[in-house]
């Protein structure tokens, strides 16, 4: 509180503060999100600065002033030399795992980590020791995560809570993870020019052992679709995509139909691209950086020409006539 | 909880209030004095109405809100609010016209709640602050 308290009187002492500020937080604005709309910024005009002001930090296992009001007459605030509060971090987008955040919010959230490819941003949870079981709160604080670097650092120079055993990225892509099944509609063929509809059929998976004493689970779950049709033409998509009603087959384009430009033969390779987490001993869920990329069998697919013409009669009173 | 949801957007309604007229005092009643957003927004809407002029439309619309609704730490709670911002346009004194364009791209920003003596009090709200990026 004092901290920001002494923000404002700064602002308000110095008009050059203020325009320095202002400034700084437009240029900030544009790096993180540019805009094409002339003037326009990010959901504010005047400037969007980041949000961190909060209440005076705490730390959890001394915090019996506000949120943990403490018992009377049992001593509290026993000065102990050994750190009680650890932390770890967990995923803030759980997409595809019944998260709250809507997976549009998903993307925006994972896309503020850009500095390197594949960020995802996490938030840390502060683990007290000093409570049977260890109490979990979140802390409010946010990092990235990024495949091949460095685990981002905890809040306050606090601790890791260092599970007792690691799960690499190489652990995970290890893991036999099924791949999605292949359904295109209808069945293994499809028009020159129609939406012919794929879908993949995955769930997610989870994945049990014992090692060295310690019980770890690994769950991985599809979050991106990497299509090749076979014809030269690649797509990524965030959705599985769905089957679609009979009435609609080859007519109605979907996120992941496709419409071949000549008839023939083509394997549709689909390669799923899941995301992991581990639990070790039944502690929280630890995100894995990085993804597994599972490579789905060629799914065969012939593109037929369709010709209509006028015939009159039915192929049993001319059996030689043209379709029949 | 469902109140953080609703206080949210009455909230966003209060910012409306403040821009559509340059009165400030209900938003900073339920807006801790170190929101930088507001800061912000309170000096451009106040520069704007500087020597008789006066902004029409801007206002903001929450698209989306979410929350896990557990209390950090601090006590503070953690909700996702994503907003768009409608076309405004800043008349300025000598018929000085400004107009900034709509915000349609959805943006999404954290909004840090507290609920203190029976009533929820917005700390902040802007973008998602990451330690190392």
């Amino acid at each position: 509180m004092t901290r920001t308290v002494s923000l404002k009187v700064a602002l308000r002492s110095s008009f050059l503060v203020l325009i320095a500020m202002m400034l700084a937080s437009h240029f900030l604005l544009f790096l993180s999100t540019p805009s094409t709309a002339k003037g326009a910024e990010g959901g504010f005009t005047g400037g969007m600065a980041g949000s961190e002001n909060r209440k005076e930090s705490a730390e959890p296992s001394s915090d019996t002033s506000e949120n943990a009001p403490a018992e009377p007459g049992i001593p509290v605030a026993v000065v102990d030399s050994q750190p009680t509060v650890s932390y770890t971090y967990e995923r803030v987008c759980l997409q595809g795992l019944g998260s709250f955040l809507s997976p549009a919010d998903c993307v925006a959230i994972d896309a503020a980590c850009d500095s390197e490819p594949d960020g995802s941003m996490v938030e840390w949870i502060a683990i007290d020791s000093s409570t049977t079981p260890p109490t979990e709160t979140r802390t409010g604080d946010r990092s990235c995560l990024y495949p091949g670097s460095p685990a981002p650092e905890p809040p306050n120079g606090g601790e890791v809570a260092e599970p007792a055993v690691v799960i690499t990225l190489e652990d995970f892509q290890s893991q036999p993870i099924i791949a999605a099944a292949v359904i295109s509609e209808p069945n293994n063929f499809g028009l020159l020019g129609g939406h012919n509809n794929f879908w993949a059929d995955v769930e997610e998976q989870e994945f049990a052992f014992e090692t060295l004493g310690d019980q770890v689970r690994i769950r991985a779950w599809p979050v991106a679709y990497d299509w090749n049709y076979g014809d030269g033409t690649t797509r990524t998509t965030q959705t599985a995509g769905n089957a679609v009603p009979e009435s609609d087959w080859l007519l109605v384009e979907t996120p992941t139909s496709h419409a071949y430009g000549e008839t023939g033969d083509y394997n549709l390779v689909l390669t799923t691209r899941f995301n992991g987490d581990y639990s070790v001993n039944g502690g929280p869920w630890i995100p894995i950086a990085g993804q597994a990329a599972v490579q789905s069998e060629p799914h065969l697919i012939s593109i037929w020409r369709s010709d209509n013409r006028l015939v009159d009669g039915t192929c049993a009173e001319s059996p030689s006539a043209w379709g029949c | 909880m469902e109140g953080l949801e609703a206080f949210t957007e009455w909230w966003f309604e209060l910012l409306n209030y403040a821009q559509a007229t340059n009165d400030f005092e209900p938003l900073w009643a339920v807006t801790d004095s170190g929101c930088k957003t507001c800061t912000n927004f309170e000096s451009f809407v106040s520069q704007s109405y500087d020597g008789g002029g006066w902004i029409v439309g801007g206002d903001l619309t929450i698209q989306s809100f979410d929350s896990s609704f557990e209390p950090t730490v601090d006590g503070t709670t953690d909700s996702y609010v994503t907003t768009t911002q409608d076309a405004l346009t800043v008349y300025r004194q000598k018929n000085a016209v400004e107009e900034v364009d709509a915000y349609v791209e959805p943006t999404v920003g954290l909004a840090i709640s507290a609920y203190e003596s029976g009533t929820w009090r917005m700390y902040d709200y802007g973008d998602i602050a990451v330690t190392n990026d």
